[in-house]
């Protein structure tokens, strides 16, 4: 259990966003609208990445006038509106991890396991994240670098496996549906864009003062990957990726690599590591929230409770995809976006009170 | 770090053999084959493969089920056997006629979402009963599902058809909602002697030409036969299934279907034969292809630019001089290639593209290069697609190691 506060990289941080990204790639679902795939995509995530640009510079604003750390900044204000800010920004983590854990438990008992009950997945998960997030940031921001290594090395392998499945009648004009649809994905990017939350409650954790680096690394590897992804998918499947659930997957089963077969078993693995580092690091974002408003509390007790609710909503979504859907929409998803990760750290920054006092660590 | 290692390693088992059945408790599905029962279920056919003994070599079982669908009929099937059946090592599906009128995404669907299914498993349409395919194998122990799925596989590298893998035939489908698949047929002894007698130069071809398994199975016929006086029936390549809204809607020939094969850009060695009163007898092989698909707008109308390079080997000659050809002679040759190349693929337009079928794909083409001309034109593609113009370019290059 996490006893004392170790500090983290900036690079380990910029590989546990990295991760925590690329879960999204993987869990595309036609009917839940989170994100586009297509060439329209493609003009979506670089319209994206102006968006998210401007959004960072709340949270920007705010290191340079009061300091890197969003809680002790709310806390010069006055601790009730530190233990507000912490209870929002809770419940976002907690909305991400449980929204995580539908989505692992839901590829897994639709598509691999069919015949399988769904608490057999996330109740192992559940009790896994929970140690893991218990453990502390620096035991899974560790485990992030060789993990998004191994992703890495699996696009590529993808890449090649996939290169002679390419059909290049299948990519077209990314403007042929128009602005209003590349707008729409862009939009809909943006608002699902969680790692905001992790960057900011996470970063004070680098010991550096600029967030520069970390949110130019992050956003460009991650930005890079996902074109490439998109290139790969429609390249492959051509229209057919927009309509399918997980297309990665359905790439991924096409490729054939020698004598290893095709890719999805690797796909399911990657799956499995990026699914538990992505919801280990909400539940801990979750854990240091409660933390603010319990100081008394300890860590592993926070993330038992954050994960079991995560489980419970998982089964609840399982058993009711068309009710559990809606909280996953893009404007619950995206206000909390807007709200928590831009406007939050923005309006702190104005705030007098919230000022780094000169001289002050 | 070292405890999430762990952690992270139970975890992994999620990915491991969770629904646990041992391999004792599975069968093992080498080929499959659907067809329409006279009631109107589905009708399936499961090759499974025994292991073999030391004693006695494998004896394979082949099974029937019925089912309103195909997840019914694999659960009979279970039930019957006592056993879970298992597609991950299933290599053949072939669809049989009684099928070819309906509606055939139901029945694709299954296989699309199970993922123990490969996407490139050989699918074939069959003339008559599909099951015929598998039951052959009670006649020929050796013509397993699996050597007629690498028949299908030697058939395309061979020129006689185009791509048959259950990925290519779902992806064709949801793009631009056709496809086609290759139709075999098994013709009985008295079939293939009166078709022989009867049949031309081209017939002849395709039969020796369907496939090297087809040669082998043929050659363990006449031992066969010698023996039992029974010649068991021989696997052909007829032509081709043309698919839209995944239902057969049309056939094309066997000459349509080498026509597809030249205009998908995969390796094939495609031997042909070429004759002609002046120049004699010649057989080419065909080692190299690329094709290139090009719309262009001329005017008001479209005009779909086809370029194909063929780079050939000449094998054998009887040009009765009894000489070795000389650089005429290899100008002759080449003009009769690009001729009966423009033939094929002539015969393959007439039979897709000319009736409003789209297996190429054509009209993707002309939403990458000509966006807003395809956005008017998408509503009534089928019947836009035949006013398309076509312009075919085939250039034949010889290799000149016999010129003499």
């Amino acid at each position: 259990m996490e006893t004392k506060q170790r500090n983290i990289s900036g690079f380990q941080l910029g590989a546990l966003l990295f991760i925590s990204r690329y879960f999204s790639y993987m869990t595309y679902l036609p009917q839940n609208r989170t994100t586009l795939t297509g060439p329209t995509a493609l003009m979506s995530v670089l319209v994206a990445v102006a968006i998210l640009t401007v959004a960072f510079q709340g949270y920007r604003i705010m290191c340079k006038r009061c300091g890197p750390d969003l809680f002790q900044a709310a806390h010069r204000v006055s601790p009730a509106f530190e233990k507000l800010v912490a209870a929002l920004l809770g419940i976002y983590a907690l909305l991400i991890s449980a929204s995580s854990m539908a989505q692992f438990d839901f590829f897994m008992s639709s598509t691999i396991y069919q015949n399988i009950r769904s608490w057999i997945f996330v109740i192992p998960l559940g009790a896994a994240v929970a140690y893991a997030a218990a453990l502390g940031l620096e035991s899974f921001a560790r485990m992030a670098v060789p993990a998004a290594f191994l992703v890495l090395v699996t696009v590529l392998l993808l890449t090649g496996a996939l290169a002679r499945e390419v059909q290049p009648a299948y990519f077209y004009s990314p403007f042929y549906d128009g602005w209003g649809e590349i707008w729409e994905g862009a939009i809909m990017l943006v608002a699902h864009m969680a790692e905001f939350l992790p960057l900011i409650l996470l970063f004070p954790r680098t010991g550096t003062q600029s967030p520069n680096k970390v949110f130019t690394g992050w956003l460009g590897c991650s930005m890079v990957v996902r074109e490439w992804m998109i290139l790969l998918v429609i390249a492959t499947l051509g229209d057919y990726a927009a309509l399918r659930d997980f297309p990665l997957y359905g790439a991924a089963s096409l490729a054939e690599v020698g004598p290893f077969g095709d890719l999805d078993t690797a796909h399911i693995v990657i799956w499995v590591i990026v699914g538990f580092l992505r919801i280990s690091v909400y539940l801990y974002c979750g854990g240091i929230c409660l933390r603010r408003i319990f100081p008394k509390g300890k860590l592993g007790l926070f993330s038992s409770l954050l994960a079991a609710a995560s489980v419970g909503f998982s089964l609840w979504a399982f058993a009711y995809p068309q009710l559990s859907g809606g909280v996953d929409s893009t404007k619950i998803a995206g206000g909390f976006f807007l709200g928590g990760t831009v406007l939050l750290p923005f309006i702190i920054a104005m705030l007098p009170k919230a000022r780094q006092k000169e001289g002050a660590v | 770090m070292k405890k999430l290692i762990a952690v992270l390693l139970l975890i992994l088992n999620l990915t491991g053999c969770m629904p646990n059945a041992k391999l004792g408790d599975r069968d093992m599905v080498e080929g499959m084959a659907i067809d329409k029962s006279p009631n109107g279920t589905y009708k399936i056919t499961l090759q499974i493969s025994q292991p073999e003994e030391e004693e006695k070599p494998a004896q394979p079982v082949i099974l029937q089920q019925e089912g309103r669908s195909v997840t019914e009929a694999m659960a009979e099937s279970s039930l019957a056997q006592g056993r879970q059946m298992f597609l991950g090592n299933c290599t053949l599906l072939a669809i049989g006629e009684g099928l070819a009128g309906e509606d055939l995404r139901y029945l694709l669907n299954f296989f699309d979402t199970n993922h123990r299914v490969s996407p490139n498993m050989t699918v074939l349409l069959t003339k008559g009963e599909a099951s015929e395919l598998l039951w052959l194998r009670k006649e020929i122990p050796t013509l397993s599902a699996e050597h007629v799925a690498e028949s299908a596989q030697a058939g395309r590298k061979g020129g006689w058809m185009g791509y048959s893998r259950l990925s290519d035939l779902t992806l064709d489908l949801k793009n631009q909602n056709c496809a086609l698949l290759p139709i075999v047929t098994l013709e009985k002894p008295e079939e293939v002697s009166s078709q022989e007698e009867g049949a031309g130069e081209e017939n002849s071809s395709q039969s020796s030409g369907s496939s090297s398994q087809d040669s082998g199975s043929s050659s363990q016929s006449s031992s066969q036969a010698s023996e039992e006086e029974k010649v068991p029936p021989k696997l052909h390549y007829i032509g081709m299934g043309i698919l839209q809204d995944a239902q057969v809607k049309a056939v094309g020939d066997a000459s349509a279907s080498k026509g597809w094969a030249w205009l998908t850009n995969s390796k094939q060695d495609r031997q042909m034969h070429l004759e002609d009163q002046t120049l004699g007898k010649v057989s080419v092989l065909a080692y190299s292809h690329k094709v290139k698909l090009i719309p262009e707008q001329k005017g008001d109308l479209i005009v779909l630019k086809i370029q194909l390079k063929v780079r050939s080997n000449l094998v054998e000659w009887d040009l009765g001089s009894g000489e070795k050809p000389d650089k005429a002679d290899l100008e002759t040759i080449k003009l009769l290639e690009t001729r009966q190349i423009e033939e094929e693929i002539g015969a393959f337009i007439n039979a897709t593209l000319r009736k409003g079928y789209d297996p190429l794909g054509v009209g993707l083409l002309i939403r990458q290069k000509f966006p807003e001309l395809y956005r008017a034109w998408e509503p009534n593609w089928g019947k836009n697609l035949p006013e398309i113009g076509y312009d075919l370019q085939v250039s034949c290059e010889l290799d000149q190691d016999y010129i003499q």
